[in-house]
């Protein structure tokens, strides 16, 4: 359907998924292991001789196989585990490109770091890294208890109101990447989507110069657009920078016509689908937190999507 | 005797409505007072032959005027033998199967006598009263089709009622026909919800007098029928929308690709279920796109891929497909029942 959507569990686009998902086939062994295990001594209990019961029965048995057993391999599996996944957690050395992501209900705020940690490109819903550099994201939350989580890239890690959790993502090789909130936090929670886009580093520097030194321009063919952003009531929630529109309510909007999804990651971007959201984005994400515009009649919605589809 | 064509500014309107490019063709035949008309026609007899499209047929019309205000009810009946349709001329054209759209014309009139208000309504032959269009339905090669004549609304006018569009859907594309075919029985029948419940009594009257209308049975005050009819040949559902090289599956991948249903509710697409444009399922049975584009599979098509250039003023942007894409999306969206 979409591109890197439904994004796949076990295939580990980067180092850091790379280690869980062996950490998962490791689980998923053993598990199989100690259910052959367990299968094999019900059917002795039922149905084997009396010897070969009176043999391997007894208090020993649950003493070694109920107790010792697990507590030893239990504990192999987690100083294994733990080994394995150490480098997730590693603190920030200052190298790494860093990203504040803010799970809010339903949809992800962006911010890219300087060096400082000062926010210094805002954006929503989609992130964009260089590919074979590891990325720190500092996961927050507005509102409830998120989750992040890009399969192909890392694991989960909550985002948790009024703590910040530190999480490496590293895209071994440029591509797209989906991702999904993976804590329930309330109604649309399902269509609380994510889209990760792993550039060529040099390609990434060339993205974030634009950005950073973005001069908007205003051509005459979005002008009825642009009023109509203010009139209608958009700019209270939304911002798109060099604007007036400084609403923080809602994603920020200043790059919205690069974006490759709309509706926090679940619809693809083009003037239909901007016009069906603007129009009536219930319909589409029942009781996320922006109202329908049926008001707006079809030369509006027009304009309005023109003019968000300028903005890059 | 007079024709009714060209008498009457009325009537002159009224002839515009034919349009050569879909046959679709009105026959009016104003009364200045008559309130309620009721016209009711059968395409009775058989086109004969199954090599071809054509020949004779007969069509009868019941024309009935109802009354208000002041005037009495008043009846008249029509009855149009020998019709002649079909294409004339040519040698061999039937054996080989080639036949050409063509309008079916009927002929009626309206025969004033002496006295202006005596109105009488002759059989066959004479006058130029209805055109009666049969449309060729698209046909494949070396597939059997059918046709038949539908009715579309042919409407009582009245004071108000003016002149009757024509109903008749582009999407019975009057391609040539290639190979033989069959033509159905049509039938046409139609009346004003009001005088539905007069058919009965309108039938009986229509046998009754059908042959007699040469004579002086009419009485004075009566207002002619204002009469229009539209009819046109519909092939039957399973090939109405015909797209054969559409892969109506891909079109069901296309429309989640690009996301049409941020717009639509359409049928076998769970989600999204958009509201800001129309819902999009038993498509097969509308007859306009976006109310005013005639709805064929290549228009469909073409509308898809560019609305703006088709219909501007509507909501529907261009969407991002290629030509194949639109057309599968199309056959796709034929495909839905009403849900």
């Amino acid at each position: 359907m979409f591109e890197g959507w439904p994004p796949p569990m076990l295939d580990p686009a980067g180092p850091y998924a790379g280690v869980i998902t062996t950490l998962s086939w490791i689980l998923f062994a053993m598990a199989g292991a100690v259910l052959l295990i367990v299968l094999a001594a019900i059917y002795v209990a039922l149905f084997a001789k009396r010897e070969l019961q009176a043999k391997l029965g007894g208090k020993t048995a649950v003493l070694v196989g109920g107790v010792a057993l697990p507590a030893v391999v239990l504990t192999a599996l987690l100083i294994y585990g733990l080994s394995l996944t150490r480098h997730l957690s590693d603190p920030i050395s200052g190298n790494e490109l860093r990203v504040r992501v803010t799970g809010e209900m339903w949809w992800w705020r962006v911010a890219y770091l300087d060096g400082q940690g000062r926010e210094v490109i805002q954006d929503a819903n989609e992130l964009h890294i260089p590919a074979g550099r590891p990325v720190v994201l500092e996961l927050q939350s507005a509102d409830v208890i998120h989750s992040f989580w890009v399969p192909r890239l890392s694991g989960k890690l909550d985002m948790i109101p009024g703590r910040r959790n530190l999480m490496r993502i590293q895209a071994d090789a440029p591509g797209v990447f989906g991702g999904q909130c993976a804590e329930f936090c309330g109604g649309p929670h399902a269509l609380m989507g994510f889209t990760v886009i792993a550039h060529e580093p040099a390609q990434f520097a060339r993205l974030m110069r634009a950005r950073l030194t973005r001069e908007r321009t205003s051509p005459a063919a979005t002008a009825a657009g642009a009023r109509l952003f203010d009139t209608a009531g958009c700019s209270a929630c939304h911002r798109v920078a060099g604007t007036d529109a400084n609403g923080l309510a809602g994603p920020d909007l200043t790059y919205v016509g690069t974006r490759r999804m709309l509706g926090a990651g679940i619809l693809p971007n083009n003037r239909g689908t901007m016009m069906g959201w603007i129009g009536n984005s219930q319909a589409l994400k029942p009781n996320n937190r922006m109202p329908p515009y049926t008001a707006l009649s079809a030369a509006q919605l027009t304009e309005l999507a023109t003019y968000l589809e300028a903005q890059k | 005797m007079r024709r009714i064509v060209g008498q009457d500014p009325l009537l002159r309107r009224g002839q515009k409505l034919a349009d050569p490019q879909h046959h679709v063709a009105g026959v009016v035949a104003p009364l200045p007072l008559a309130p309620l008309v009721e016209l009711i026609g059968q395409i009775s007899g058989r086109l004969p032959g199954e090599w071809r499209v054509g020949g004779t047929d007969t069509l009868s019309l019941l024309a009935v005027t109802g009354s208000t205000g002041h005037q009495p009810a008043r009846r008249v009946a029509v009855v149009i033998q020998s019709l002649w349709c079909g294409p004339r001329g040519g040698t061999g054209r039937d054996r080989q199967g080639r036949v050409k759209g063509g309008h079916r014309t009927a002929f009626a009139s309206i025969e004033l006598l002496s006295d202006p208000t005596h109105l009488r309504m002759v059989t066959a032959s004479v006058g130029k009263g209805i055109e009666l269009p049969l449309e060729i339905a698209r046909v494949q090669p070396r597939k059997s089709r059918r046709a038949g004549a539908i009715s579309a609304p042919i409407e009582p006018v009245t004071g108000k009622a003016g002149i009757a569009r024509s109903g008749a859907r582009a999407t019975q594309r009057d391609d040539p026909a290639v190979s033989r075919e069959t033509v159905e029985r049509g039938r046409l029948a139609y009346a004003t919800a009001p005088e539905q419940a007069r058919g009965d009594q309108i039938k009986k009257f229509a046998h009754g007098n059908a042959t007699a209308s040469s004579s002086a049975m009419f009485r004075p005050a009566v207002v002619a029928p204002l009469l229009l009819m539209v009819a046109a040949c519909q092939p039957p559902p399973d090939q109405r929308h015909s797209m054969p090289m559409a892969d109506a599956a891909n079109g069901k991948a296309v429309i989640a690709r690009v996301g049409c249903g941020s717009c639509h509710t359409i049928a076998g697409v769970a989600w999204p279920e958009g509201k800001v444009g129309p819902r999009l399922d038993g498509l097969a049975g509308r007859a306009l796109i976006a109310g005013k584009l005639p709805n064929r599979p290549d228009v469909l098509a073409a509308f898809i891929r560019d609305a703006p250039a088709l219909a501007p003023g509507s909501g529907m942007p261009a969407m991002p497909v290629t030509k194949a894409e639109a057309r599968d999306i199309a056959v796709y969206l034929y495909q839905q029942e009403t849900r």
